[in-house]
């Protein structure tokens, strides 16, 4: 692939200047004010009806990932059309893309368990209790769009429960270690994805939804009741979703949008910059 | 329980009310704000009457001190009992404060400026200040922003004494201030003893319809005290246009294309294309599943069951 770039280029690459560490613009709120998450310490689960805009936030939050100097993206995404854009993109940035492989995405995540393993022995040694930006870590954001492709539609159900079992175990763990996991869904309920999984996601992104009890099941017990109804949300503006940070009052939110040519622009920044830049080679801090 | 049981005859002996008339609770109102201001009375009285006197001594002779802790402990006692028993008109003028204001601050403007001009120039100033308001559209958003904030203050009060269920003395809540917000309005409440942030939610429908808005939310306000809430009525969709990301702004332009890997397009796209045998190659299985997997994924959906604990045990 080295090949596409065989003419010497007129500019020098600039690295990618932001951190995984900064907030993530996502939109903005009623009130007009942009919103941010913070990514590295929380996990999102964003849920809700097809057509919703589940898969839109996901490519703010990959495009923005990519832009940063730490980010090594493993992307999982059984329908291709969404993550795959980014397929090139995460060879250079040295992750890695799965599609509907749910063999592929088991390797992948049995991976990551090591490394959150050997991440936390690097913790202990250093008498820390989680990743600081100062440590010039790597952070490793597993994006899955369509979760239940993996978990309760595709292969045997032991491959199923152990898909299950390790993204349950990156979503508790992988908070301290730099390695926040964005999972999408359309209805996280028992049989898709348990709820022991479900209650883990410190972010919760409840796009419209058919029931009040979907929404429910979303947000938490009891917010449909107090008017924070994801089933209330106006079918014609997708992308408008009631997100709750944890412990916190639902926020109606409106992602940004980015279209397909935006993506293809980002897709090749990111890989030209990563194939033909320095690598840095990002060191811990002793 | 709504308002209008408290007079049957179920209630009438446990809660000690005398009349049974269909104006029962404004009369049981009535009675228990000029109970408690009799009460509130004669303890005001005797504890600033005692201190009256008490301190008095100090510089007078004690007989002309009771008379004194006597006058101080009536005025004082007077007038917080004063406060009590005109409680609902208090709360009334609170109700029409921003109206009042509004209404007073016309009147005297329009005498303060006749006394300074004659009475064309003054109409055109009032004139040009209407206009104004009516034709300057930031001007005339925010009046009218104002506007709603003042109606909803009133249609909540009417949503309330209809169908808020109350305390036995028919308490409601307090309205307080309420402030435009680019959705609608916030409007501060203060509930009462006896009410609940739940008793609200399960009335929220019933409110939007009464304050002619889309929906309402009711929020804590605060996390130390429970009875200060706020709710939100929702009234314009500011969420319908579209929001740019920002990422792509600041990216050079003259960027090479990465060249994608040009897979072999198949062909034969339709259900027709693909024979009825059990084929199990597999490098065309993932092709075929990531056409069915939204199909299959929104059927289990289905067939939760409807039981919202079922779902979250
Ligand atoms: N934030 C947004 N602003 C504008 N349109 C949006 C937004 N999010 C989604 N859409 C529209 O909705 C469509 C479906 O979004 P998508 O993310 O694919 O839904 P989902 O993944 O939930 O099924 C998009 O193709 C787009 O046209
Ligand atoms: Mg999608």
């Amino acid at each position: 692939m080295r090949a596409a770039l065989s003419e010497p280029l007129a500019t020098i690459p600039v690295a990618p200047s932001m951190s995984m560490f900064d907030p993530v613009f996502i939109g903005i709120d009623e009130f007009g004010h942009p919103a941010y998450l913070d990514l590295v310490y929380h996990n999102l689960l964003d849920a809700g009806e097809p057509g919703g805009g589940k898969s839109v936030l996901i490519q703010n939050l990959v495009g923005h990932a990519f832009l940063c100097h730490d980010f090594t993206p493993v992307l999982l995404d059984p329908k291709w059309v969404e993550l795959g854009m980014w397929m090139e993109a995460a060879e250079a940035a040295g992750g890695v893309f799965i599609g509907p492989d749910i063999e592929a995405g088991l390797r992948v995540l049995r991976r990551l368990q090591k490394v959150m393993d050997r991440r936390y022995s690097w913790l202990v040694a250093h008498g820390r209790r989680k990743f600081l930006p100062s440590d010039l870590i790597k952070v490793i954001g597993i994006f899955i769009d369509e979760l239940a492709y993996y978990t309760a539609t595709t292969g045997t159900p032991e491959q199923q429960k152990e898909f299950i079992a390790l993204v349950r175990d990156l979503v508790a763990r992988g908070r301290a270690c730099a390695m926040p996991v964005i999972a999408a869904t359309q209805r996280p309920s028992v049989d898709i994805i348990p709820t022991s999984l479900r209650d883990l996601f410190g972010y919760r992104a409840a796009f419209r939804c058919t029931t009040p009890n979907s929404s429910d099941i979303i947000l938490g017990h009891g917010w449909a009741s107090a008017g924070f109804n994801a089933q209330t949300i106006n079918p014609t503006t997708p992308g408008v979703f009631y997100l709750i940070a944890e412990g916190g009052i639902p926020e109606l939110v409106k992602a940004a949008y980015l279209s397909d040519e935006q993506i293809h622009q980002l897709v090749d920044y990111v890989t030209w910059i990563r194939r033909t830049g320095e690598s840095h080679p990002v060191s811990l801090a002793a | 329980m709504s308002k209008g049981s408290f007079g049957t005859p179920k209630h009438k002996g446990g809660l000690g009310r005398r009349h049974t008339s269909v104006a029962v609770i404004q009369h049981n109102v009535q009675y228990s704000y000029l109970r408690t201001a009799k009460i509130t009375f004669y303890v005001v009285l005797a504890v600033v009457g005692l201190f009256a006197a008490v301190i008095s001594t100090y510089y007078l002779h004690p007989l002309a001190a009771v008379p004194i802790g006597l006058v101080a402990g009536t005025i004082v006692g007077g007038l917080v009992a004063a406060v009590i028993a005109i409680w609902p008109v208090l709360r009334a003028i609170w109700w029409w404060l921003p109206e009042i204001t509004f209404a007073l601050l016309l009147v005297d403007g329009w005498v303060y400026l006749q006394d300074w001009t004659n009475p064309i120039i003054t109409g055109v100033i009032y004139a040009s200040i209407i206009a104004a308001c009516g034709l300057i559209p930031f001007l005339r958003r925010y009046v009218l922003a104002l506007a709603w904030c003042l109606i909803v203050r009133h249609r909540l009060r009417v949503c309330f004494a209809s169908f808020l269920s109350a305390d036995r003395h028919g308490h409601l809540p307090f309205i307080g201030v309420a402030k435009p917000i680019p959705v609608g309005e916030r409007v501060w409440l203060w509930l009462r003893p006896g009410l609940s942030l739940e008793q609200l939610e399960s009335q929220l429908g019933r409110i939007a319809v009464a304050c002619w808005a889309a929906s309402v939310t009711v929020t804590k306000a605060r996390t130390s005290n429970a009875a200060v809430i706020y709710l939100d009525i929702k009234r314009r969709d500011v969420l319908g246009g579209l929001v740019g990301s920002p990422l792509t702004e600041e990216l050079p332009t003259d960027v090479p294309a990465i060249i994608r890997p040009v897979p072999t397009l198949p062909a034969q796209l339709d259900l027709a294309d693909v024979p009825d045998v059990d084929d199990t190659d597999p490098t065309e299985r993932p092709a075929k599943k990531t056409g069915r997997a939204p199909a299959v994924n929104g059927t289990p959906a289905k067939t939760t069951p409807d039981n919202p604990d079922l779902d979250w045990i």
